[in-house]
């Protein structure tokens, strides 16, 4: 499999599969350093195309690739297609929905 | 280009809103324009060291992560407010505060449902840009939650506070290895609350040496500030207290790391 040159649109196999949800900074912590670093950076960025992530890193265009990829479908990134070029945004919430009981939660509301 | 400040501390009763308020009005003294965002969400209170009460404020933070209002709409311009009932100081910048909401219902929504991270992030963004913005301050809610978390990892600068006290220590620690994990570019800390008993020098050598990070301040206990009772920024009541002389010492030492 070949990866993308920089600045190239992504070939439709080489496109993240679909997100397993959005995630919390929590999960953010708990993975390994050069995701997390990655992830760190797009959180500052607000995202960035592949072109941008790629001048970035300065890392091996399939090594990046597969981050996204992993990233992407793990529910950490989105990415938005709409935008040319495509953009890879953070996919995170503030905290998961809680499990407390609803009736404790409407007598608040 | 704006600098995003977060000011965090492990445990509550640290001082972190007053001495945010106090460095905020600072660097805005020096001409600054400065915003104030609250995102302690679940214990709001920052407003009340202005002077603005929940009835003044139409919109919150809360109001914008619902898609209620504009950034800009939930920023309100206390410049005036802060430097009234019969301080002495002069402002030559500007300070606006963007609070969180007072009601009930609407903390209770928030924390029950949270909200995009990324909005949050938009947010800060669009209020740098909006009001022209040298600094953004963040005060956070206290210790390590998913709302700190994002305040942290997007700011270019944390500040945590920390009183002498062997609970703060070890929280401080624990901060300090998150803030490592997200990259946070410069970390400062802020010792307040301190008992005159403790040498300066020794005091701020020991902190110093046990984190490996820069003491940018020591601010002792005093009974001007328990007087004052959160009724307003305490440098602007007492421009000659050593208290303020220290928070202008960090406000300089901010703005000359830009």
């Amino acid at each position: 499999m070949t990866s993308p040159a920089e600045g190239e649109a992504l070939h439709p196999q080489l496109r993240p599969v679909a997100a397993a949800g959005p995630k919390t900074m929590t999960d953010l912590l708990t993975l390994a350093e050069p995701e997390r670093t990655l992830l760190n950076w797009l959180l500052r960025q607000r995202g960035a195309s592949l072109a941008d992530i790629m001048a970035h890193t300065q890392a091996e265009p399939a090594a990046i690739q597969g981050m996204l990829n992993n990233l992407t479908a793990a529910g950490f990134l989105i990415l938005h297609d709409d935008a040319d070029p495509a953009v890879f945004k953070p996919n995170l919430v503030s905290r998961q929905p809680r499990t407390m009981p609803e009736e404790l939660w409407k007598s608040v509301e | 280009m704006a600098q995003v400040i977060s000011i965090h501390s492990f445990r509550g009763g640290t001082g972190k809103s007053n001495l945010t308020a106090n460095i905020a009005t600072a660097v805005a003294s020096q001409g600054k324009r400065v915003a104030i965002v609250d995102t302690d969400i679940q214990s709001p209170g920052i407003h009340v060291l202005f002077g603005l009460d929940d009835e003044d404020f139409t919109h919150s933070l809360n109001d914008y992560l619902w898609d209620k209002c504009s950034a800009k709409d939930a920023a309100y311009d206390v410049t005036a407010l802060a430097t009234a009932n019969g301080t002495l100081a002069d402002i030559s910048g500007a300070v606006y505060l963007m609070p969180s909401s007072l009601k009930a219902g609407e903390i209770a929504k928030i924390l029950r449902e949270g909200y995009d991270v990324g909005l949050l992030n938009d947010c800060f963004h669009d209020l740098i840009n909006k009001l022209g913005l040298d600094y953004l301050f963040i005060d956070t809610h206290p210790g390590l939650n998913e709302e700190t978390l994002l305040s942290i990892a997007i700011s270019d600068r944390m500040v945590i506070i920390l009183r002498p006290d062997r609970q703060d220590f070890l929280g401080t620690a624990v901060t300090l290895e998150v803030a490592q994990k997200l990259d946070v570019p410069n970390i400062t800390l802020l010792i307040n609350k301190a008992p005159d008993i403790y040498p300066r020098e020794a005091l701020i050598g020991k902190v110093q040496a046990q984190y490996g990070v820069p003491v940018a301040g020591l601010f002792y206990e005093n009974d001007e500030m328990l007087q004052l009772a959160s009724g307003g920024i305490f440098w602007l009541h007492h421009p000659d207290h050593a208290f303020s002389q220290e928070v202008h010492a960090v406000a300089r030492q901010l703005i000359a790391a830009e």
